[in-house]
């Protein structure tokens, strides 16, 4: 490492990044960046750019019905905040599951969705709270900002739709009725600690006795979290039924795209993939 | 009192004894606070650090290694390949060399070496050394080894089987004809890595004459001189080894690994001492593992349930290259012959080279896949004769002062306790099922919870408001929640979460009766605070009772012409004691057991007592940490040379006071007299009084103990130990029958220790060797395909966590081993040696599907109960 910067605000961030010496990198937390470079799986960035101490990227707001969390906020503070464990407990309850303690302490949102594996935990939920994502960078000296959907942020493993010199800030997500339920959970090859093998999330509303505003999403089956549009359609705007259970699980099994890695084969990601969600909308109809 | 019991003379019964207390290691201060220097804290003046080159090719020729460009970078200070270096052949097969010379045979095999100013430069210069190999062909099976026409990997061994380990005793035929019922298994196991906390190093220092200083963290210092001393080319008298605290052993540090001598070669070559230390990532590629193996196992019964014969039939592969761990043979036989009585026993063991890593001993040498494999066809036997599969055992365990069919002779035995404690404590009789498969009960007598859970597990703020708020109903376990976000807790639910399914909160009652003779401890542990969502409905979760014993040496293994301990032991004038013991420290507690037979012998308090035990200078000779020896045959040694100063401080004591040795005692840095418990004259006083009156003596003795025990035959009988060891362990599991994960609830842990001598030392070794064991049976698997590690972190090699643990309880059978310190037996392996044998039961008598494989991964156990159909 040859520089390391402390900016303090967004723009002072971006503007190290044009003309920082060598190769760059963002750090946040550090919890996937540090392990990778130790072991050697990547060479250190020779200029180093810490987010942490950029006030407007810490903490977690509501904006017109909106929660809007700073991509730098840590998993414990998501998993302990307030606002949402009140109004987006799915998120909270994922960012909890993650790791252990420490790690939670300094790992940060943004740098689990950054780092845009397909396992990141927070992924999932948020594509169930259709979360949108808000991306800064310098143009002519000046912020500029735009958003993506969730659904849109993520390319591929370890890809995203950040431009080069591009900061995440904010990550938004609406409010929902309570007449909305959102479960997510991921399955590990140990009880504690598990990094996911599957992760599955389903969110829906059945207070009219139809299936309404439904979300699935898939983690660790696909080169990157996935919405699970085919399953949603099987169960859209139909009562939950036998019939339409079976339906979606087959079609989650098929539009998911699992590999077999030394976590587990491809068709056990797939056989958890049903089972999961499965239990899910057996445990949605029968509350 | 079980007649095994042998009574010590209670002479000092009035005394408060220190055997059986509860004593913190030693160094816990220094290990809890962080001011230990362990090797890494080692900073000697002028210092280079060391680092290596592996191969990174399973098997190849290396044509050419070209160090120009490593030697040009500033601050490398020697670059080190094989014709640099003398080459000594080494190890236990003799295969091994310190750098390779012509052939690698797995992928880390060590090639070149750098030492340098800093840790950053040597890695550096590592990277710029330049190797080409031309590819041999792979052997990556013993199956694909002992093939005709296989690769010869060492030229010296033509058949690629460089060790066969045979034994007997009985007549097999004569076994199967007697039989009424017999099973017949191959049992698939795999390697296991230590995962030492401290990953392995050393330093090698030289002095002006010559003479070599190691820091080193080998289990065994004495036979380390000797070895190394050859390989080196420094004479064992110019070698001093010093160990600073060692980060865990498990077996790892047993043997001579390359990086030993290389670090050594290191130092010479730059006239510097050189630090040599192993990244987490290298301490998976490039130290040993547990031996992989396939055991082909026939065994019967009679219809009474009297085992008749047991054929064994082990193929294991040994890697590229040879260490200790190519002996486990050598102790799985004992396991075969001798954890019950079988008339009819056969052992045949081929020791296969491969292109994989290789592997060493580990805590239990061979002994937990032994006991896998033989527990598990002991309960498939039962079931096919319709026996209770603990009555079986029953019938078929040693009683006290029996000789086992192998020659090894049971001063006590406490197996026949053990298996009833343990499933007395377990619930036996009520949680098993009578037919494996056939639940009797489903598990949660609660109703599973429906959607959705509660708040995010963890000891956030609770928030206030909630949607979708649902009544609870009556009938819903407390320890979920009905809505989002809501933690609504009663104040004696614990705060971990359930996940999903409120599952039935299950606490042991505490035993209304308690035998006299066991000591008893438990264990409770809060449920994991992980939520357990993608557990299922109650339908498709099965429980199930299963349990295994085990076997061990508790006395020492007589494998040198010594299996001895030395001790001396000095007094100086204001009664602080120095134990110097040959005994090492591995983390396992010999420090405080030691200190405490010294300490009650000579009725002083613990902390007057100060051991050294690190230093081949100034400690007598010992064999080594391994076979579980130490507290029975190093607090033996100590025992005798405290006996022999306590004798010499009530002789000069009775001479003072003109009393007779017998009236007099000591306690608590007093002279005493024995019948009032009255003191009469201080301690020190009497030290004084030997050095600076008449006789100037200093109270100073020393011992060498050698145990009961004697070498092998030539057909391996004889009673190698001092003692032996027994255990059964009862593991309670859940099994999903949809994912395939097994939980496990309980383990109830009945040990015949001979007798407690720490109980908080002893409760630690229980509690690691549950973790470690379910470990090996559920999680640890170092993943090797084509001759390479898939899993070198702790990100995918999964360990158990402190938070996976189940609930424990624990019994200890005091048997009091005649041979044994106040009546102890060794312990260390024990306790990680039936786990996994336990758990698989479990599995077993839950979905009556038998699996011979571990790890008991949840998609190898789906896998198995898709293809049984359950
Ligand atoms: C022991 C251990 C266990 C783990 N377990 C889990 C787990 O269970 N589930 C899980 O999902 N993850 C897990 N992780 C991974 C990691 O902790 C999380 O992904 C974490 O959220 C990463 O956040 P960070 O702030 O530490 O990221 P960093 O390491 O700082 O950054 C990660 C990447 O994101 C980029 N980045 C960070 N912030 C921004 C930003 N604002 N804008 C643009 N780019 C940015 C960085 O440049 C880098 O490429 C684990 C890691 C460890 C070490």
């Amino acid at each position: 490492m040859l520089a390391y910067h402390r900016p303090t605000t967004t723009e002072e961030a971006l503007a190290l990044l044009p003309n920082a010496t060598g190769t760059v990198s963002l750090y946040a937390g550090g919890t996937d960046l540090l392990p990778r470079w130790t072991r050697g799986i990547v060479p250190w960035a020779q200029t180093v750019v810490d987010l942490k101490r950029v006030h407007e990227l810490r903490g977690v707001a509501r904006d017109n019905g909106e929660i809007c969390i700073g991509a730098c906020t840590a998993m414990s503070d998501i998993e302990s905040n307030a606002t949402i464990r009140e109004h987006a407990p799915v998120l909270a309850e994922a960012a909890a599951r993650i790791a252990c303690s420490q790690i939670r302490s300094r790992g940060t949102i943004g740098g689990n969705l950054c780092n845009a594996s397909p396992a990141a935990d927070t992924a999932v939920p948020l594509i169930l709270l259709d979360a949108t994502l808000e991306l800064a960078r310098l143009e002519n000296d000046k912020v500029e900002r735009r958003t993506v959907p969730i659904v849109e942020f993520f390319k591929g493993p370890g890809s995203t739709a950040l431009a080069s010199a591009e900061i995440l800030t904010h990550i938004r997500v609406a409010s929902r009725p309570s007449t909305w339920l959102a479960k997510w959970d991921k399955f590990g090859t140990r009880p504690s600690m598990e990094i996911a093998v599957a992760s599955v999330g389903l969110a829906l509303d059945l207070s009219n006795a139809k299936v309404q505003d439904v979300r699935i999403g898939y983690g660790s089956v696909a080169p990157t979290p996935l919405r699970g549009r085919a399953a949603e359609e099987v169960l859209k705007a139909k009562p939950l039924t036998e019939e339409s259970m079976n339906q979606a699980v087959d079609a989650a099994k098929a539009e998911i795209s699992p590999i077999s890695d030394v976590r587990a084969s491809e068709s056990y990601r797939r056989q958890l993939v049903g089972v999961m969600l499965r239990r899910m909308l057996e445990r949605a109809r029968n509350s | 009192m079980p007649d095994s019991t042998i009574d010590l003379p209670t002479k000092r019964a009035a005394k408060k004894s220190l055997i059986g207390q509860r004593i913190p290691k030693l160094d816990a201060p220094e290990k809890a606070t962080g001011l230990a220097r362990y090797l890494e804290d080692i900073k000697l003046p002028r210092m280079l650090y060391g680092k290596i080159l592996f191969a990174d090719r399973p098997h190849a020729r290396i044509v050419d290694i070209d160090t120009s460009a490593a030697k040009k970078i500033r601050g490398v200070r020697a670059v080190l390949t094989a014709a640099d270096i003398k080459l000594v052949p080494f190890g236990f097969g003799q295969d091994n060399t310190a750098l390779k010379a012509e052939r690698v045979t797995c992928i880390r095999d060590e090639v070149a070496a750098v030492a340098a100013d800093s840790p950053e430069i040597a890695a550096l210069a590592i990277r710029r050394i330049r190797v080409t190999y031309e590819d041999l062909p792979l052997v990556t099976s013993p199956e694909q080894a002992m093939a005709d026409g296989a690769p010869v990997i060492h030229e010296k061994t033509q058949d690629n089987i460089p060790f066969r380990y045979d034994y007997e005793h009985g007549d097999i035929e004569k076994g199967i004809q007697e039989s009424d019922a017999i099973v017949e298994d191959t049992f698939d196991l795999q390697r296991m890595a230590h995962c030492c906390l401290g990953t392995s190093g050393i330093i090698a220092d030289f002095d002006a004459q010559g003479s070599l200083t190691l820091h080193s963290l080998t289990q065994v210092p004495f036979q380390y001189k000797h070895d190394i001393a050859p390989i080196v080319g420094v004479p064992p008298q110019k070698i001093r080894v010093i160990q600073p605290p060692i980060g865990g052993g498990f077996g790892s540090k047993l043997d001579i690994h390359p990086f030993e001598p290389i670090c050594v070669f290191l130092a010479r070559a730059t006239a510097r001492p050189v630090r040599l230390t192993f990244t987490r990532q290298e301490e998976f590629l490039a130290t040993p593992t547990r031996q992989p193996m396939a055991i082909h196992m026939k065994s019967g019964a009679k219809k009474d349930g009297t085992l008749t014969f047991r054929d064994v039939r082990m193929t294991l592969d040994n890697g590229g290259r040879t260490s200790w761990g190519a002996t486990t043979p050598w102790i799985m036989m004992r396991t075969f012959s001798s954890l019950y009585r079988v008339p009819h026993v056969r052992q045949h063991a081929d020791v296969v080279y491969t292109n994989n890593i290789y592997a060493c001993a580990f805590r239990g040498y061979g002994n937990p896949q032994a006991t896998f494999a033989l527990e598990s066809q002991i309960e498939l036997l039962a079931h096919k004769l319709g026996h209770d599969p603990l009555e079986m055992r029953l019938k078929n365990a040693h009683d006290s002062r029996e000789t086992t069919a192998q020659g090894m002779f049971l001063r006590t035995c406490g197996l026949k306790e053990c298996l009833r404690a343990s499933a007395d404590k377990a619930g036996w009789n009520e949680k098993r099922n009578p037919v494996p498969g056939k639940p009797v009960a489903s598990p949660g007598e609660a109703q599973r919870v429906p959607w959705p859970s509660e708040a995010p597990p963890c000891d956030a703020p609770k928030s206030e408001g909630c949607h979708g708020q649902a009544e609870r109903r009556p009938e819903e376990p407390t320890t979920s929640e009905g809505c989002h976000g809501q933690a609504k807790r009663r104040p004696e639910e614990p705060t971990t979460s359930k996940g999903w399914h409120g599952q039935a909160k299950r606490r042991h009652e505490e035993p209304t009766t308690s035998k006299g003779w066991h000591g008893q401890a438990k264990r409770r542990h809060e449920e994991p605070t992980t939520s357990d969502g993608w557990h299922g409905p109650t339908n498709r979760l099965v429980r199930g009772l299963g349990m295994a014993s085990l076997f061990h040496v508790g006395g020492g293994a007589k494998i040198y012409r010594s299996d001895g301990c030395g001790t001396m032991l000095q007094i100086d004038d204001f009664g602080t004691v120095t134990v110097m013991t040959g005994a090492s420290e591995i983390g396992q507690g010999s420090d405080a057991v030691i200190a405490q037979i010294v300490a009650e012998e000579l009725g002083l308090p613990l902390k007057n007592i100060r051991i050294v035990n690190n230093d081949t200078d100034v400690t007598p000779w010992d064999v080594g940490v391994h076979a579980s020896r130490t507290t029975f045959i190093a607090g033996n040694s100590a025992l005798r040379a405290a006996r022999e100063a306590r004798r010499k401080l009530i002789e000069a004591a009775a001479a003072k006071l003109q009393r007779k040795p017998e009236e007099l005692d000591l306690s608590d840095g007093n002279v005493i007299e024995r019948a009032t418990g009255q003191p009469v004259e201080s301690l020190g006083k009497i030290i004084r009084g030997i050095h600076f009156g008449a006789k100037n003596a200093l109270v100073m003795t020393s011992e060498y103990y050698e145990p009961p025990s004697s070498p092998p035959d030539k057909k391996d009988r004889g009673d190698i130990s001092g003692a032996y060891a027994f255990g059964t362990h009862v593991a309670e599991v859940e099994v999903d029958l949809d994912t395939g994960l097994v939980k496990v609830l309980k383990i109830c842990a009945a040990h015949d220790v001979g007798r407690v001598i720490n109980q908080l030392g002893i409760e630690g070794q229980i509690e690691g060797g549950i973790a470690q064991g379910l470990g090996y049976g559920l999680t640890e698997d170092i993943q090797v395909d084509a001759g390479r590690v898939l899993n070198p972190s702790f990100t995918d090699y999964k360990l158990i966590t402190t938070r996976d643990l189940p609930e424990m309880e624990f019994t200890f059978v005091e048997t009091r081993d005649p041979a044994g310190p106040h009546g102890a037996k060794g312990f260390g392996e024990s306790p990680l040696i039936p786990v996994a044998a336990a758990v698989a039961n479990a599995v077993y008598n839950a979905t009556g599907v038998r699996i011979t494989e571990l790890p008991l991964t949840p998609e190898r156990v789906l896998q198995k109960l898709q293809e049984a159909q359950v």
